[in-house]
C-alpha cells in the first residue's frame, strides 16, 4: 500500500460517507483504523475492483459530490458501485458487508472488522450518541441533550431538526 | 476424547445445582449461616473479569444476548455438546423450514408456538444480561384466581414477601424511589428506602412523558413511572455508576448493573461454598426417604468426562424453568416412576414467559427524543398492570426503550444500511419521488440518518401468560426420546401455545400501542401490524387471534414447570419451595411461579430464594433453648453472624417474675412495665428479652422477633426483671421457664 493509496481511500471514504477526512484520519490517531479499512476494502472486493475504484476516483477528485457520487455510486460496474457502498458501511457501522461473491466471501456476508472498529463506527456519532456497550459519558447523561450534530460528526443537521 | 468412569462422590451439608441467581442467593445464605455447601455448576466458571466476554459482544454481528457468552463447542450440533442451550440463532432455526432443524435446535420446539426466550448456562447464570429491571410483583398478582377467577393462586401473599422484597431490593442494590413505585397496592414498610435513589429518566422518557402523562385511556390515567433498576446510581457498594452503556442486555462492561456474580463472590468469601464448574448435573437418585445423591459429570475442553456423586443433607435445584424440570423428569427410578419430584405430574407443566408485544415509532421532524443513550430503559407505563379487565384478559407492563429500533428493526444497522442502498427494510426510506426509496451519499446521508435515528422510540408489552386450564397446562417441557445432547442426557421438547385470554392482552397491547404512539405522541407507527402466518411451520412466533395476525418476542422471562402452591395434587413444591415427595429436596427459581404477573421476574426469584435458604438453613441449624426465670441471661449456644437474617420464637412454656401476678408468657405482664435496673426497663415485666453478646444493648423479644443484624456473638436470653435485686428478691423468687427456637427467617 502506497501512502498516496491509502490517502485517496480516506479521501473517496469522506467523500462518500460526509465525514471529513481530518475525522476519519485524525492527524494524531493512536487507534489508526484506515489502513485496517484499506486492506479491508481491498481484500473484499478484491485487488482489481478495489484498484478500479480508487483509479476512478483519482481524475475526478475535488469534483462536485454530485459528480462523484454519480460516478462511482452509480458506475455500470456493479463491483464498484457495490463495493463503494460497502466501503460507506464500513465506516459508518465497523462491519464489512461482502457486497458480491469474493474468494471464499459470499454475498452479505457480514464481519465486524474489530472491537475498535466498532466502538468508533459513525453511525453512532451520527445518532449523537455511543455505540451500544461503549459510552464515555457520565452517569445520567441520558437525561440532558447531547451535543450537536455538528460537534459529533462536524456537519449541521438538517434545518429545523433539533430544538 | 476419553471418558473415565471413575466414581468421585462429593459431600457437603447442602447441594445446590446451578450458579445462577437462585443458585448464588441460595450458597451464601447457606455459608453465612455455617453450612458447608458444593454448587455444580454445567458452564464454564466465572472469568477474573469481563474482558474477554466484552471483546466477543463487540465483534460479533449478531449482538443476540449470548453473544459474549456462546455455548462451548457451538460448531457442533447440540447432539454433541456437553452443556448446550437455546440461543438466538437456535430460535431462528427452529422456526424455519431447515429440515434439519431438530437436530440443529437444543430445544426441540413442537409448536404451534415457539417458546422464544433463551437463557444461558454458565457461572453466574442467564443473571449475566438481565436487563436490571428489579419490579415487584402486584398483590393482585398473588390472587388471580380469588380475584378474577383466572389462573391459579400462590401459596403465599404480597404481605408474606414484603420483607425477602425488602432483603432481595438490598443484596441487588436497587436504584429507587418509593414515592414513584407504591401504586395498584404496593406497599412498602415504614420508612423503606431503595439502597440507592432513582435512575433519572432518559429523554425518551420524558418526551413519552410530556405525550401522556396524566391522560386517560379506558378508564385508566397514564403516567410514566421510573422503572427500579439493579443498577448503581451510587457507587457506595464499590462497583461503578451506571455509565449509560446502553448495553444492559447482552453485557454491563462496567458491572454498574448487579449480577449474580457479585453475590456468588460473597459466597465463596464465607469460605464455607465450592463450585464445581463444567460439572452437569445428571440424575437425581431418591429412596422413599428422600434424595440420596445427584449424580454428575464432570467435563473438560479436552473432551474428558468424569462421573461422580453429590451427596449432601438437603439438595438445592436451581437450574431455571427447563434445565430444573430436564432434571427431575431424566431422573426416573424404582421411587420415581414419573421422575423426581413428580407425583402431581405437574413437573415441565405450565411453562411461561412474558410474550412481548412490540411496537415502534418515529416522532414528526424536529421532535428528536434522542435514544441510543442511557441504560437500555429507564421507565415503564405501569397502571395497566392491573385492573377489572384481568377476569377476561391479560394485562401488561409497557416498557419504554432507550436502544430506538434496536431491538424491534436492528437499527442502526438496518437504517443506515437502507439509504445507502436505496432500500427500505427499515420503513423510514420512503421519502423520495413517488415514495420511493433513495440512496443517498456525502452530507446528505448524515443528515437523513441523524433525522430518522434521533426520532425513533419502542415501546414493548410485557403480557401476562395465563393457562386456560392450569392444571392440564399446554405449554411444557418434556424428556425427548428421540434426542441427546454431547453427554447422552435427553434434551428438552417444548410444547407452547398461548390462550386466548393472553391473546386477548395482545389484541388491547395493539390498540394502547397505536393509541399512544399515533394519538398521543403524534408519531409514526411503523409497527408491522400485519406479520405472515406460515400455516407449513410446527412452531412459530405468529399467530392469529380476531382476524388479526400478531408477532410476538420473547422476554427470556422463564418461568413455571415446578410451581409452588397449597395442593401437592396439583403443584411439585410447597410454599417453602420444598418438594412435596422428597423432604429434603428444595426446588428455586423462576419455575416456582404459579402465575406469571407482569414484573419482570429476577427481584422475585430472589425473595423467594432468600425464603427458601431460610428454610433449608433452619431444617439443619434452628436450636430450642429452655429459658429459666431464676435465672440471669442465659447463652443459647446461637452465634449470631450479624448478617444471617435470625428469629427467636417462644414455642411454649409460662413464667413469672413475680408469682403474686401470676404466670406469663414470653410477652411479659401486660400491666407492668419494668424499671430501671431490670433487664429492659420500659418494656413488659416478665418479658423474654435477648442481647447478643454480654455487652450487647438489650432488646425486647417478646413472643417472636428478629435478631438484631450487625452485631456479633452469642444470643443470650433473659427474663424481664429486677436483675440485681434493687427493688426485693430480684430473680430468686421467680418461677418456671420458657421454650424458644432460634431459627433462620424473618417476622
Amino acid at each position: 500500500m502506497s501512502d498516496s493509496n491509502l490517502q485517496n481511500f480516506i479521501d473517496l471514504s469522506a467523500e462518500l460517507t460526509g465525514l471529513s477526512a481530518k475525522l476519519l484520519a485524525p492527524a494524531v490517531d493512536p487507534i489508526n483504523l484506515p489502513p485496517v479499512f484499506f486492506d479491508t476494502a481491498k481484500q473484499g472486493m478484491g485487488t482489481e475492483a478495489f484498484s478500479k475504484l480508487l483509479n476512478l476516483y483519482v481524475p475526478i477528485k475535488g469534483q462536485l459530490h454530485k459528480q462523484i457520487a454519480s460516478a462511482l455510486l452509480g458506475s455500470s460496474d456493479p463491483q464498484i458501485a457495490k463495493g463503494a457502498r460497502s466501503i460507506m458501511k464500513l465506516w459508518l457501522l465497523g462491519s464489512w458487508y461482502q457486497p458480491y461473491d469474493q474468494g471464499a466471501a459470499h454475498t452479505g456476508d457480514i464481519r465486524v472488522v474489530s472491537d475498535q472498529a466498532y466502538k468508533e463506527s459513525w453511525a453512532w456519532k451520527i445518532a449523537q450518541s455511543h455505540p451500544m456497550g461503549y459510552s464515555e459519558y457520565h452517569f445520567g447523561y441520558w437525561a440532558e441533550q447531547p451535543p450537536t450534530l455538528k460537534q459529533f460528526t462536524g456537519v449541521d443537521a438538517k434545518e429545523g431538526q433539533q430544538p | 476424547m476419553s471418558t473415565l468412569h471413575t466414581q468421585s462422590i462429593e459431600t457437603a451439608d447442602v447441594i445446590v445445582v446451578g450458579a445462577g441467581m437462585a443458585g448464588s442467593v441460595m450458597a451464601y445464605q447457606l455459608g453465612l449461616a455455617g453450612l458447608k455447601v458444593l454448587v455444580l455448576e454445567s458452564g464454564p466458571a466465572i472469568p477474573p473479569n469481563r474482558s474477554e466476554y466484552l471483546e466477543r459482544f463487540y465483534t460479533a454481528v449478531l449482538k443476540a444476548p449470548e453473544s459474549p457468552y456462546p455455548p462451548e463447542q457451538s460448531e457442533q450440533t447440540p447432539a454433541k455438546q456437553f452443556a448446550p442451550r437455546a440461543t438466538i440463532q437456535d430460535l431462528i432455526t427452529a422456526g424455519s423450514h431447515d429440515k434439519d432443524k431438530v437436530q440443529k435446535s437444543y430445544l426441540v420446539q413442537n409448536g404451534p408456538r415457539l417458546f422464544a426466550s433463551t437463557y444461558e448456562r454458565v457461572g453466574g447464570g442467564t443473571m449475566w444480561h438481565w436487563m436490571g429491571t428489579a419490579l415487584r410483583l402486584l398483590p393482585n398478582d398473588f390472587r388471580m384466581q380469588s380475584k378474577y377467577k383466572v389462573g391459579v393462586d400462590w401459596p403465599i401473599s404480597y404481605d408474606d414477601l414484603q420483607t425477602a422484597y425488602c432483603r432481595a431490593e438490598e443484596e441487588m442494590g436497587v436504584s429507587a424511589d418509593v414515592t414513584s413505585q407504591t401504586y395498584l397496592g404496593v406497599t412498602f414498610p415504614q420508612g423503606y428506602q431503595y439502597s440507592m435513589h432513582g435512575i433519572p429518566p432518559s429523554l425518551v422518557d420524558q418526551g413519552v412523558g410530556k405525550a401522556i402523562n396524566d391522560k386517560q385511556y379506558q378508564g385508566f390515567t397514564l403516567n410514566v413511572r421510573q422503572t427500579p433498576a439493579g443498577r448503581n446510581s451510587q457507587n457506595d457498594n464499590g462497583r461503578r455508576v451506571c455509565a449509560g452503556n446502553t448495553s444492559c442486555t447482552p453485557i454491563c462492561p462496567i458491572q454498574a448493573k448487579y449480577d449474580a456474580t457479585v453475590t456468588m463472590a460473597k459466597a465463596l468469601d464465607t469460605g464455607n461454598v465450592r463450585i464445581l464448574y463444567q460439572c452437569v448435573a445428571s440424575k437425581v437418585q431418591v429412596d422413599a426417604n428422600g434424595v440420596t445423591g445427584i449424580d454428575f459429570i464432570q467435563y473438560q475442553n479436552n473432551g474428558t468426562q468424569q462421573n461422580g456423586t453429590a451427596q449432601g443433607k438437603r439438595y438445592v435445584i436451581a437450574a431455571h424453568a427447563i434445565e430444573t424440570p430436564k432434571l427431575l423428569l431424566n431422573s426416573i427410578g424404582p421411587h420415581s416412576p414419573k421422575g423426581v419430584a413428580n407425583s402431581s405430574g405437574q413437573v415441565g407443566k405450565s411453562l411461561a414467559d412474558h410474550p412481548v408485544y412490540l411496537a415502534w415509532g418515529l416522532m414528526p421532524e424536529g421532535k428528536p427524543l434522542f435514544p441510543f443513550r442511557g441504560p437500555l430503559s429507564t421507565s415503564g407505563i405501569e397502571d395497566m398492570r392491573d385492573g377489572a379487565f384481568r377476569s377476561t384478559r391479560a394485562a401488561w407492563r409497557i416498557e419504554i426503550g432507550n436502544e430506538g429500533w434496536n431491538w424491534s428493526a436492528n437499527d442502526p444497522y438496518t437504517t443506515v444500511c437502507d439509504f445507502i442502498d436505496g432500500d427500505n427494510n427499515g420503513g423510514t426510506n420512503n421519502g423520495g419521488a413517488d415514495h420511493k426509496s433513495e440512496a443517498l451519499s456525502g452530507v446528505a446521508l448524515v443528515q437523513k440518518l441523524n433525522s430518522v435515528l434521533t426520532r425513533q422510540f419502542r415501546l414493548a408489552f410485557l403480557i401476562e401468560q395465563v393457562e386456560k386450564e392450569p392444571d392440564e397446562a399446554l405449554c411444557r417441557v418434556e424428556s425427548s426420546k428421540h434426542f441427546t445432547d454431547g453427554l447422552g442426557l435427553p434434551r428438552p421438547e417444548i410444547a407452547y401455545e398461548l390462550s386466548d385470554y393472553t391473546k386477548e392482552g395482545f389484541k388491547q397491547a395493539r390498540l394502547a400501542a397505536t393509541h399512544i404512539i399515533t394519538k398521543l405522541m403524534g408519531a409514526t407507527e411503523l409497527t408491522n401490524l400485519n406479520p405472515t402466518l406460515d400455516p407449513t411451520l410446527v412452531a412459530q412466533t405468529v399467530f392469529n387471534y380476531d382476524h388479526q395476525n400478531y408477532a410476538f418476542y420473547g422476554a427470556g422471562h422463564l418461568m413455571g414447570t415446578y410451581r409452588m402452591g397449597s395442593d401437592r395434587n396439583k403443584s411439585v413444591v410447597d410454599k417453602d419451595q420444598r418438594s412435596w415427595d422428597h423432604p429434603n429436596l428444595f426446588l428455586v427459581g423462576d419455575g416456582v411461579f404459579p402465575s406469571t404477573g407482569t414484573a419482570n421476574p429476577t427481584l422475585t426469584i430472589t425473595a423467594l430464594t432468600f425464603q427458601a435458604a431460610d428454610v433449608v438453613a433452619s431444617d439443619l441449624l434452628k436450636r430450642t433453648v429452655q429459658v429459666q426465670a431464676r435465672d440471669p441471661w442465659q447463652g443459647t449456644g446461637v452465634q449470631v453472624n450479624g448478617q444471617s437474617w435470625q428469629l427467636a420464637v417462644c414455642t411454649g412454656g409460662q413464667w413469672t417474675a413475680n408469682p403474686g401476678t401470676g404466670m406469663v408468657g414470653a410477652a411479659g405482664h401486660p400491666g407492668l412495665t419494668a424499671k430501671p435496673g431490670y433487664t429492659l426497663p420500659g418494656q413488659p415485666e416478665g418479658a423474654l428479652i435477648g442481647r447478643i453478646g454480654t455487652s450487647g444493648v438489650p432488646f425486647l423479644v417478646g413472643n417472636q422477633a428478629q435478631l438484631p443484624r450487625g452485631q456479633q456473638g452469642e444470643l443470650q436470653l433473659c427474663i424481664n426483671d429486677d436483675l440485681a435485686g434493687r427493688y426485693g428478691a430480684g430473680l430468686s423468687d421467680n418461677q418456671g421457664s420458657l421454650s424458644v427456637e432460634v431459627r433462620f427467617g424473618t417476622v
